[in-house]
């Protein structure tokens, strides 16, 4: 062996094989990313859509971009007047129910009264590649009702490079905080967001001029987090800095109230959920900046993802769609009982069970706003003010998902049959 | 070189000394209080004469407030819930007992007061633990003092619970008129404790909203 490897013709074999090797597995992990950059997630559209709308309506640069992303925009069949709800999903690739329960509202939703904006890529760059080191896989698919597979991309928490290249060693926001290098591509560091600021910024600038120029009454942005971190199963609400502390901060129709009412109707059907003012001195975060620069009611909603945790064994498809099988989790948690310990804030679970506590805490949120917006127009009214009345004067926002059925009902629904039950079929 | 062995290893020693911080467990008894937790019903009923010498209904002004900046919402909804006018209710976060006794609302001002901290990243940034800690000691001693009327809640389970929640817990718990408690958050006696040392009547509740029903009969 030792002469082998002295022999110089052996020697240029070897290293000329070896390098073959790498360019043969170079290219076909190139052709792979690749079609994984440039593949199209299927969206249903139901005849409810009455409009597309592009990010690059309210962020002209983003015209031609990767991320002149889609807003599906439902004006109410009876009227298109009254609240106006965003929901946000996408922000993070790597926090799939946050995506899938946008889905979810874009393929089943209808709307009466007012007008319900969704957002289901809100940065795409970060769809097309993935986080570094992580080995995590490409897609994972949903089943549908009828057997057929719906897939879905699994992207990163970031921008991609090729939209966002270099970081500085410390970020600082258009909000003026300083942050760290990481942050620089996180669409949610990035509000309010510049319109001639990073890729990020942009797309940020384009969310909260989409709420500024449609007086967007309630936004809400759906992520998801790790096990161990501590704000999970929560709706985060938005808070003002002291300069630009309104009346909003309280009554019935600020933030705090309305997060504190959909808490209260989620615990009426056992569902948990804890919720978290937006601090005044952590910055750039949708809830913070939205709140700050916009007159929307902005929340922002964490479901627990084992996918995301530190720790967690093999990343495949099925950590994905249901964190409950992870071995490491499960030893985690029995420790945990064992030895009277918390470091598991959020048990991992299924996509349905995720996806489902979205939806139940979008439906709480739309129901608090409209009892406390009919309570606050009843009492300007001197107290003579019949709900139908109210309800004609375009001042609810009333959405259907599944006639008939209440929003526990369709929680406990998406819980037994599955997030796919509510996904069409693929194209 | 002996020296340096006999200093390494005394460093070693130290330094093994100081790590393997306590994990932050999650409710654990109360120091120095070793009682078993006393059986408190919960849901049950307020009694009514304590409703009656509380007398909440012939309040001109309602100070809501917190001392932890936490969950003031909650309970601003319950009185919203229980139909009591919101033009009575001046909710401020940061009000002192200073200001709510000098007012001159009402004689003896009724102050509703939320306690608890988030244990949560989020919600526990820009709270200055201290300072309500302080604001809770000075509302105990006005109850102490017989200068205004306090009612206590504490709704947010054990995520209001944990070192930065209970100094400001206690510190109010001196003295009040009634303590109404969710009971996820007294898993470890906490609340009974107080309540007994300090004989301030205790009601626990399964949930926040099974609390709506006292509120509506502590005001009407």
């Amino acid at each position: 062996m030792k002469n082998l490897l002295k022999d110089k013709k052996w020697n240029i074999l070897l290293t000329s094989a070896l390098m073959l090797v790498a360019v043969v597995i170079t290219v076909i992990m190139g052709i792979k990313f690749r079609s994984f950059s440039q593949y199209k997630v299927y969206f249903y559209q139901s005849d409810a859509v009455t409009r597309v709308e592009k990010f690059s309506d309210y962020s002209k640069k983003l015209k031609g971009t990767i991320g002149d992303s889609d807003i599906y925009v439902f004006e109410g069949t009876v009227s298109k007047e009254g609240p106006k709800l965003l929901i946000l999903g996408g922000t993070h690739p790597n926090e799939p129910s946050g995506q899938l329960t946008s889905v979810l509202f874009l393929e089943n939703m209808t709307v009466e009264y007012g007008t319900v904006y969704v957002v289901t890529e809100a940065n795409r760059s970060a769809y097309s590649h993935s986080h570094p080191q992580e080995a995590s896989p490409f897609y994972y698919n949903i089943e549908t009702s009828s057997g057929k597979l719906r897939t879905f991309k699994f992207g990163s928490r970031a921008t991609n490079t090729n939209e966002q290249w270099p970081n500085p060693d410390i970020y600082v926001n258009p909000a003026g905080a300083r942050l760290t290098s990481n942050d620089t591509r996180n669409l949610n560091r990035s509000y309010p967001g510049s319109e001639s600021g990073t890729y990020s910024e942009r797309v940020a600038y384009a969310i909260t001029q989409l709420i500024i120029k449609n007086n967007i009454t309630i936004t809400i942005d759906l992520h998801e987090a790790s096990p161990e971190y501590v704000t999970i199963n929560t709706i985060v609400y938005g808070t003002h800095t002291p300069d630009q502390i309104e009346a909003k901060e309280v009554g019935r129709l600020s933030p705090s109230s309305i997060a504190a009412k959909a808490q209260s109707l989620m615990e009426d059907v056992d569902v948990t959920i804890s919720t978290e003012g937006s601090p005044t001195n952590l910055r750039g975060l949708s809830h913070r900046e939205l709140s700050d620069w916009t007159n929307t009611l902005a929340f922002l909603c964490e479901t627990s993802n084992a996918s995301q945790g530190k720790l967690r064994g093999a990343f495949t498809e099925e950590l994905i769609v249901d964190g409950s099988v992870d071995k490491f989790y499960q030893k985690a948690l029995e420790l945990e009982k064992k030895n009277n310990t918390e470091i598991i804030f959020g048990e991992p679970t299924t996509i349905a069970e995720r996806v489902a506590r979205h939806y139940l805490s979008i439906a709480s949120i739309i129901d608090a706003y409209n009892t406390y917006a009919y309570r606050d127009a009843r009492d300007t009214a001197g107290g003579v003010l019949s709900e139908d009345e109210f309800i004609a004067s375009s001042g609810e926002l009333k959405i259907t998902i599944k006639p008939g059925m209440s929003n526990d009902e369709i929680y406990q629904d998406i819980l037994t049959k599955g997030v796919g039950s509510y996904l069409h079929d693929p194209e | 070189m002996k020296r340096i062995l006999i200093l390494l290893l005394l460093v070693f020693s130290l330094a093994f000394a100081s790590c393997g911080k306590k994990n932050d467990k999650p409710v654990e008894p109360d120091d120095g209080s070793q009682d078993p937790i006393q059986e408190v019903e919960v849901d049950k009923a307020l009694d009514a004469s304590l409703i009656a010498s509380l007398g909440c209904k012939n309040a001109t002004e309602i100070f809501l407030t917190t001392c932890g900046q936490s969950d003031v919402a909650t309970v601003a909804n319950m009185l919203d819930d229980a139909g009591v006018p919101t033009a009575k209710i001046k909710q401020e976060e940061l009000i002192t007992a200073r200001e709510v006794i000098t007012s001159g609302a009402d004689e003896k001002p009724l102050v509703l007061l939320v306690v608890g901290t988030s244990s949560k990243g989020l919600g526990n940034a820009g709270t200055d633990v201290a300072k309500e800690t302080k604001r809770a000691q000075d509302f105990a001693q006005a109850h102490l003092d017989g200068s205004i009327r306090l009612v206590i809640f504490h709704v947010g389970g054990t995520a209001r619970r944990g070192s930065n929640s209970d100094p400001v817990i206690k510190a109010a718990c001196k003295s009040a008129d009634l303590l109404l408690v969710v009971e996820e958050g007294n898993s470890d006696g906490l609340f009974t404790n107080l309540a007994k040392e300090n004989s301030i009547p205790l009601y626990l509740y399964s949930k926040a909203s099974k609390m709506a029903s006292a509120i509506s009969k502590l005001f009407k």
